[in-house]
């Protein structure tokens, strides 16, 4: 048997997903694109059953790529399989819009009144017994967050998939002879009318593109133009599109259905969420607590990973020097398992201290509703660049890390949004690379110079981010997006949320860092270092005018970017950068480790988030520019 | 035609509209319509943001934000 969760955006769907499935659910992507949806597995009656996550939507009209995934999904021929409905209480009018819409599906239905305390919060009361009668289907009460109801729930969705009773036909007279017209021509052209029809006939009233796409190849075109024929005349005499001439008609049915299984009383009592947003969503305290919060955030990244980080850096050189006694410096043995150390270590090194408290804050700002605001606050300094408001978060993060400011663009909905931000993301200087501009430039040159390097960075972000929404002109009508309450979110989907995000990044990281150290190893042990150098001295003298044996640590920089510092000061046979490199040589450096190959973390980070070929795009991309701006500023300098 | 018809951009903080006309694609149209904004829902105006940024709606209790290019095209009048 299978569930599968449905339900408009912020209903509270993911929460109940994840504390029923839990860690050992699964992220999928439906075939052939990168759209997501979670898969799990329970137990229910001594039998295995698949839970689905479905991507939140507000109707099944599709108009994006992820709606039309998740339709396809749901109309899939299956034999048990039950839709959990899940409904926030305190919009039941507008949520049951969508549940009309599922009805339409004839599938075993489970309807899920959920935040039904926030309705009585507002002062509604639901008669769940009567909307039940009036749906056709079983409808219970939960509150997610706090777990309440979520056993009844899926008992039941198990009993009324055994019993296997679609819902009611709820039937409205201003559209039904419409439907049933419609109907009956798609079903007598097909032999004989079975339940899809009513479904598709429906979808054709919508303007469906799909499905009239679909529609078209299956009906000889006498058919099609006597269908085309009814709609046109309903839309004569009713003086409106038909797709929103159905969509009246739903809404008014809810509003119907609404009225007749709601008590409306007082609001209990006003809290302070209702407050909140006079402050977070204020033209000018707004924008002042956002910049608090997102600083504080980079900063607790910051500061924890600092902290912790050295720990893991300490014990793995003692763990590398034990290797050297045990099997002696120039032996193959010791490079390939000192290549292994330093590959593990250089996960745990980003996992612990970057990645588990930036999930911990990322699912934090998600379940609690503020990234709605963020994207609200920002929409306006994003749109300059072609994007969303929520666009902004990523990029705040890539300054803590790359790899999450990565992850952190998978809130994005659309794929051009997500893939401009991920290329946006990569180019801004993370923590590793601030190690570099501060110990170079702030320190041999002047602190102005590399504040100077910073804002000559968010021009160029902007300036690639513009260039590639040109390139990409947007098809979306602009930011649609309601703001959710605020919710105290629970503590065991935040953690699910962050095993499973960790776990993804693990499988895809640890063994690419692992195999990237151990080549790198090998070449000192075969001691390809001045042959790789002299490969390199084309790029490395004439390109960016560096002495040759810097080749090495542009090289290894693709590991971990901090890193490169240190080689830079052992290649170099000193720690007085300026005895031997010229001004212009350290900021040419300094450029193009900050803008070239992002390091090995985030390629295996874009390769899970987008795909192989985007990810070699992206690092080919950031290296030419890396290289250009090098030679720029070089000269620049020079000039100046 | 009317001159109290103008877009929502136009109006102030507070005010409660209902809505005339929606001027922008099918796309659009439909994802307002699922979210409760149709030609005829009441809506109030919750937060204008400075500098042509997003405005903020109150629709059946619930708040949506919407673009500023988009809110140009949603015609409505005070009620």
């Amino acid at each position: 048997m299978e569930f599968i969760l449905v339900g408009q955006p912020n209903c509270g769907k993911s929460t109940i997903f994840n504390s029923i499935v839990g860690y050992k659910s699964l992220s999928s992507n439906f075939p052939g694109v990168t759209v997501k949806y979670s898969k799990g597995t329970i137990c229910q009656g001594n039998e295995k059953i698949d839970v689905i996550d479905l991507p939140g939507t507000y109707h099944l009209n599709p108009t994006d790529q992820a709606e039309l995934l998740a339709i396809k999904y749901l109309m899939k021929e299956n034999s048990e399989r039950v839709i959990i409905n899940i409904i926030d209480s305190s919009i039941l009018t507008r949520s049951l819009e969508l549940t009309l819409q599922l009805m339409e599906l004839n599938l075993p239905m489970v309807v899920c009144l959920n935040m039904i305390d926030e309705a009585h919060r507002k002062g509604v009361k639901i008669y769940s017994d009567k909307l039940s009668d009036i749906l056709g289907v079983p409808v219970v009460e939960t509150v997610g967050n706090r777990g309440k109801g979520i056993y009844d729930l899926f008992d039941m969705a198990y009993k009324v998939g055994k019993v296997n009773i679609a819902p009611k036909v709820i039937k409205d007279n201003n559209v039904q002879d419409l439907i049933e017209n419609i109907t009956e021509i798609l079903g007598t052209s097909n032999g004989k009318i079975d339940k899809s029809h009513r479904f598709e006939a429906i979808k054709l009233i919508e303007k469906n593109s799909y499905f009239i796409e679909k529609i078209s190849k299956r009906l000889d075109k006498k058919n099609l133009d006597k269908i085309n024929k009814i709609i046109s005349t309903i839309e004569k005499t009713q003086n409106n599109s038909s797709d929103v001439i159905i969509s009246e008609v739903r809404h008014k049915m809810s509003f119907d259905i609404f009225e007749k299984v709601t008590e409306i009383g007082k609001p209990v009592k006003r809290d302070f969420r209702d407050k909140l947003d006079a402050v977070f969503m204020h033209p000018l305290f707004g924008y002042l607590t956002m910049g608090l919060f997102l600083y504080l955030i980079v900063f607790i990244i910051f500061g924890i990973g600092n902290l912790i980080e050295p720990f893991f850096v300490d014990n793995l050189t003692n763990l590398s020097d034990m290797l050297r006694l045990e099997f002696g410096e120039n032996t193959a043995a010791y490079h390939i398992l000192n290549g292994i150390i330093i590959g593990i270590g250089g996960a745990i090194g980003i996992v612990i201290p970057y990645l588990i408290p930036f999930f911990l804050i990322l699912s934090f700002l998600e379940d609690s509703g503020y990234l709605a605001r963020i994207a609200y606050l920002a929409d306006n300094l994003m749109h300059k660049l072609g994007l969303h408001g929520l666009s902004i978060v990523p990029l705040i993060f890539g300054y803590g890390c790359t790899v999450p400011g990565i992850l952190a663009a998978r809130i994005l909905k659309s794929p051009r949004d997500k893939f401009i931000t991920i290329v946006m993301t990569t180019l801004i200087p993370c923590s590793a690379k601030m190690v570099i501009i501060l110990g170079l430039i702030a320190f041999f040159i002047s602190v102005e110079a590399a504040i100077l390097i910073y804002v000559f960075n968010i021009i160029i972000v902007g300036i690639v981010g513009k260039i590639l929404s040109k390139i990409n002109p947007e098809v979306s009508p602009g930011l649609i997006l309601e703001m959710p309450k605020y919710q105290l979110p629970s503590l065991k989907a935040i953690l699910v949320k962050i095993w499973f995000r960790l776990k993804e990044f693990i499988l895809i990281a640890l063994p690419l860092l692992v195999v990237g150290s151990v080549i790198l190893e090998l070449v000192k042990y075969f001691d390809w270092i001045d042959g790789i150098n002299s490969f390199l001295a084309p790029f490395t003298s004439v390109v960016l005018g560096l002495p040759k044996e810097i080749g090495i640590v542009l090289l290894f920089g693709i590991l971990r970017k901090e890193l490169a510092l240190l080689l830079l000061f052992s290649a170099i046979g000193t720690q007085d950068v300026p005895s031997v490199l010229s001004v212009a040589q350290i900021f040419s450096f300094t450029i193009f480790v900050t803008f070239y190959i992002p390091c090995l973390a985030t390629i295996a980070t874009m390769i899970k988030e987008l795909n192989l070929k985007y990810a070699i795009l992206i690092t080919v991309l950031n290296t030419v520019l890396a290289a250009v701006l090098a030679v720029l500023v070089r000269f620049a300098v020079m000039v100046v | 035609t009317d001159l109290n018809i103008k877009p929502i951009t136009k109006f102030d903080i507070n005010d409660k509209l209902q809505i005339i006309k929606i001027n922008s694609g099918q796309g659009a149209i439909r994802n307002l319509l699922s979210l409760g904004i149709r030609v005829g829902s009441v809506v109030i105006i919750k937060k204008k943001s400075n500098l042509r940024g997003p405005m903020l709606l109150n629709v059946d209790g619930s708040d949506i934000a919407i673009g500023y290019r988009l809110s140009e095209k949603i015609l409505a009048e005070k009620v």
